[in-house]
């Protein structure tokens, strides 16, 4: 394995999840304060929280579903956001 | 700065067109060899899903990077106006002469959204049906036009 995805699963639940789920997330996240919710900003905090907490591989790519037909990537300059189904 | 933290936002829009899979290049029967049943002289339809991604900054003021508005309309003029309920071979010029394959109809979208000027299109992906898709990313000369 890369990372266990126990581990993964873990990292999400402590980072996103808890910080996001059935919250308000203009008024309830803090990391979001004074920042507008797009999909793009979404995606570039859920980047922010989960990169230094993943030790073990790299965090490679975020992609945040806003709904099926709208969704931002995150990634480091050099990877790519294509290539994926 | 190669390290830098990227966002694209992706984008799907759907459109439906028939095609017929023929080139005068290739005989009666080669044509009937190499394409198959997508031969068939009176064509077919597909339900087309195609995936616009775009990268840019993100405005600190709209938190966008593009306003997807005129993203949504900007796709709707350059393209679904023009390829949805159409027949690709005989209503778009480019397939006139070229064979209205996905990966053909890839960089045609891709050339018809090229100058989207609010952000950078990265690439074009088409599902034709739920088992196959399709990619266009550009050349260098296209993917760097800003």
């Amino acid at each position: 394995m890369v990372l266990d995805l126990k581990e993964l699963k873990d990292i999400l639940e402590r980072e996103v999840m808890q910080r996001m789920d059935h919250r308000h997330l203009n008024y309830e996240v803090a990391e979001l304060a004074g920042k507008i919710p797009t999909c793009e900003n979404v995606a570039l905090v859920i980047w922010q929280l989960l990169e230094p907490k993943i030790k073990q591989g790299r965090l490679h790519r975020v992609r945040l579903y806003e709904s099926p037909d709208l969704f931002a990537d995150c990634f480091r300059n050099g990877a790519s956001a294509a290539g994926k189904a | 700065m190669s390290n830098a933290l990227k966002t694209e936002v992706g984008r799907r829009y759907r459109f439906s067109a028939s095609h017929r899979l023929h080139t005068s290049q290739l005989s009666e029967e080669e044509n009937c060899r190499i394409f198959g049943k997508c031969n068939n002289p009176y064509g077919h339809g597909h339900n087309y899903v195609v995936e616009v991604s775009v990268s840019g900054d993100i405005d600190p003021a709209t938190g966008m990077i593009a306003n997807l508005a005129d993203l949504d309309a900007f796709v709707e003029r350059q393209v679904l106006e023009e390829l949805d309920h159409k027949s690709l071979n005989e209503d778009v010029p480019a397939f006139r002469e070229k064979v209205p394959t996905t990966e053909n109809l890839c960089i045609e979208i891709y050339r018809r959204l090229k100058s989207f000027p609010q952000a950078k299109l990265e690439r074009i992906r088409i599902q034709e049906t739920g088992n196959n898709s399709f990619e266009y990313a550009g050349d260098n000369l296209e993917g760097n036009h800003q």
